[in-house]
């Protein structure tokens, strides 16, 4: 069987889960971008919509957050890391009904929270808000998506690994301890006073540059250098880049708390941790635009490297800008500002979010025979995605820095000075509300319903196939040792049991070491 | 180490679990056991018989009025915290007499240190004579009415809003247009929360840095945070 007809038989098995946690993700992103434009809306006019106390700010706004992260981010950071695992695994996705329906779970749980946070049941935990009773179902429904990309990692036929692979496992790791840890910590045996501040300051920054970050780094590891068919500039340096992120990321949202009620050397650290960002940010920026720069007509004229390598850039540039602002000097004048949520925008709208359209708008023709929306839509989306998110950055630093001033340094009105820079915020939150609603419709245009495009013909014949074509596989980029050395080993349950408890009893002999 | 999946999770893992324990451990071993303590200490260190302890414990009211200060999400807007003389300015806005210290928050469930200010902070929320009850209040109805350019949200729910009938009814607020508005349970609450929040005592490690009885009485605007030096035209973004 040649590489081609080996992704098809890949992509087949993934064809179910793909359209459940795109469709769920758009659904998801539709909602948390209308909150945010709610939620920007009630910081212009503080009296729109004020007789419902469901509609607060305080609860729209932690409501728009956690849908968009854990809805939007989750379920494209599923669907992301399945398929890429697959396909650089060369393994077919092995019961795709299991994490379709681990998913509908996850976003069960996620509905409920959401409605929890309106209910006025929040946590006060940034990027934790929502309340504690939904965290098992989450953890439960995380901990099975996690076993199957661990189950596709462990199938694959080739010894070498690539830098997406070792995200995605990482991310799955990642968010396991953090989730678990940080509920241990805040709630299940919470500690005092403001440790808790510690750890929530550590679960957030976890949870956006250990889980969110990993998975748009992968993408473009993956459709950078596949799409224009070279080599990864300076590839040698991304294993540097995978330990320094995790080594520094941790502790770098911690200088949020300077002068806070904490010992000093805990925002110091964070200091320098969040000036250490500088190692993985540069050399995954000099690996994905160094290698995108040696062909940039075709990254532009490929819509979906487009959004992926404007994306990086966002990214590049923003980081950039948050180790200048980490510096303590500078953070002295931006705590507490509009500038506080500069870091969750870029990460989320200007990073991520751009590589996840980008990865969708590549897979949806490779997935379902050719289907795609109009170009120009999808160009469409591209500007209107890129200018929302730039309002968004754009005023959150200005503002940031002018409001910032006048609050910590002098001693008058700073509303006055940052009532412009909600207005443009609105302004951003809209037009990624409205970028949202382009991305559905694109989907849409494309294939039609979820429920239209879903083929189970297809899907039981692919499965039927699929045992004997692995055996038989000989891919451009296999060699004959490989093969037979390493024998396909046909999935059981009890294979799938097994890992979890592995998995469960690995992370449990570590607590309990370093505890 | 990437090659194989062991490396991979070992790898991951171990690295992850370096800063939950230099981090996370190494903080709650630090501090995750201060004790209440009297405001200075003997000669010896130890704290002094008899006197009375810091922090003290809040009202019942007040403890219910924190869930609902949680649940309307306050803490999207407003800290608790004043930061460290040379950082910022909160001492010198009035925000507090010292800056705040870790023991301040030992006896609470979730302290609520926040990450935004747009409006002012609330570490002494509780100490400000203007904020009487009546006056906090007639700012959660309607924080527009006493401060024109608030951001602050009004909150209508907490309160019921009906036609004077002859004189006020007891406990209620006239709104001045023939309406008065009486606090339902919730609203009682979060007040009671509100003027819970003191730190208005000395610690052992950190005495008062600006004089008590002028900071307070300097404060002069109604609900905003107000810096006792002349120039300033006082914060509206509550």
């Amino acid at each position: 069987m040649s590489k081609e007809q080996g992704e098809q038989v890949i992509d087949r098995s993934f064809r179910i889960v793909a359209l459940f946690f795109i469709f769920s993700g758009a659904a998801w992103l539709l909602l948390g971008t209308f909150f945010a434009s709610l939620a920007a809306a009630k910081t212009v006019m503080p009296t729109f919509l004020s007789d419902y106390e469901w509609l607060a700010y305080g609860r729209v706004r932690p409501a728009s957050i956690n849908a968009l992260l854990y809805g939007w981010g989750g379920n494209m950071i599923f669907g992301a890391s399945l398929w890429m695992l697959a396909r650089l695994s060369w393994a077919e996705i092995p019961y795709p009904g299991i994490p379709v329906v681990a998913g509908m779970a996850w976003n069960g749980a996620i509905s409920i929270g959401i409605l929890g946070i309106l209910a006025g049941h929040a946590t006060p935990f940034e990027l934790l808000e929502m309340p504690e009773y939904v965290s098992v179902f989450l953890y439960g429904a995380f901990l099975a998506l996690a076993t199957w990309s661990i189950i596709i990692f462990h199938s694959r036929i080739q010894t070498e690994t690539y830098a997406t692979q070792w995200y995605a496992i990482g991310a799955v790791i990642w968010f396991s301890l953090t989730f678990f840890l940080g509920h241990l910590g805040l709630f299940w045996e919470p500690v005092r006073g403001t440790v808790q501040a510690v750890i929530a300051s550590w679960f957030a920054q976890n949870l956006l540059w250990l889980w969110l970050v990993p998975i748009a780094f992968g993408i473009a590891y993956y459709l950078v250098p596949k799409i224009l068919g070279i080599a990864v500039r300076g590839y040698s340096l991304a294993f540097l880049g995978f330990v320094t992120l995790l080594l520094a990321a941790p502790w770098s949202g911690l200088g949020d708390l300077r002068g806070g009620p904490v010992p000093e050397w805990v925002p110091t650290m964070g200091s320098i941790m969040a000036v250490a960002m500088f190692f993985p940010v540069t050399i995954f920026a000099g690996n994905v635009l160094g290698t995108a720069g040696s062909n940039l007509q075709r990254v532009w004229e490929d819509l979906s490297l487009r959004f992926v390598v404007t994306g990086t850039l966002l990214f590049t540039i923003c980081a950039y800008l948050g180790m200048i602002i980490a510096i303590p000097a500078v953070s002295e004048v931006t705590q507490f500002s509009l500038f506080g949520n500069f870091q969750f925008n870029y990460i989320l709208h200007g990073l991520f979010a751009m590589s996840a359209f980008g990865l969708t708008y590549y897979l949806l023709p490779v997935l379902f025979e050719g289907k795609q929306s109009n170009k120009l839509m999808v160009a469409s989306h591209f500007w209107i995605a890129v200018s929302g998110v730039s309002l968004i950055l754009a005023g959150s630093i200005w503002g940031g820095l002018t409001g910032g001033a006048i609050a910590n340094l002098g001693n008058g009105d700073w509303g006055a000075a940052t009532s412009p820079f909600l207005a443009l915020n609105l302004a951003g939150e809209s037009l990624l509300f409205l970028s949202a609603i382009y991305f559905a419709t694109n989907l849409h245009w494309a294939i039609g319903f979820p429920w239209q495009a879903c083929c189970p013909k297809t899907e039981t014949e692919g499965e039927k196939t699929i045992v004997e074509d692995k055996t038989n596989a000989s891919g451009d980029d296999l060699s004959e040792e490989d093969l037979a050395t390493k024998e396909y080993m046909g999935l059981t349950a009890v294979t799938f049991i097994l890992s979890t408890i592995l998995v469960i009893a690995f992370a449990g002999v570590v607590f309990s070491i370093i505890l | 180490m990437t090659r194989t999946l062991s490396g991979l999770l070992v790898l991951s893992t171990v690295l992850l679990l370096f800063s939950w324990r230099y981090l996370i451990v190494a903080t709650e071993r630090q501090y995750g056991d201060l004790e209440l303590t009297s405001g200075s200490l003997d000669e010896n260190g130890s704290v002094i018989k008899d006197a009375s302890l810091y922090p003290k414990a809040i009202s019942g009211m007040a403890l219910q009025g924190q869930q609902v200060y949680l649940s309307l999400g306050c803490v999207n807007c407003h800290t608790q915290q004043v930061r460290l003389e040379g950082v910022g300015r909160d001492m010198e806005r009035g925000w507090g007499l010292r800056p705040s210290m870790p023991r301040d928050y030992v006896r609470l469930a979730q302290p609520l240190l926040g990450r935004f200010r747009h409006g002012p902070d609330l570490s002494n929320a509780g100490t400000r004579k203007e904020l009487t009850e009546e006056a906090l209040l007639r700012h959660l109805y309607s924080p527009q009415t006493d401060t024109p350019n608030s951001i602050c949200q009004p909150n209508p729910y907490l309160f019921e809003r009906k036609e004077i009938k002859g004189d006020v009814s007891e406990e209620a607020l006239d709104l001045g247009d023939g309406t008065e508005i009486s606090p339902t349970r919730d609203a009682r609450k979060l007040v009671g929360y509100l003027q819970s929040l003191r730190q208005d005592y000395e610690l052992p490690e950190m005495p008062f840095l600006v004089e008590p009885e002028i900071e307070i009485i300097a404060a002069p605007a109604p609900i905003s945070a107000s810096a006792p030096t002349s120039e300033n035209k006082e914060t509206s973004n509550e």
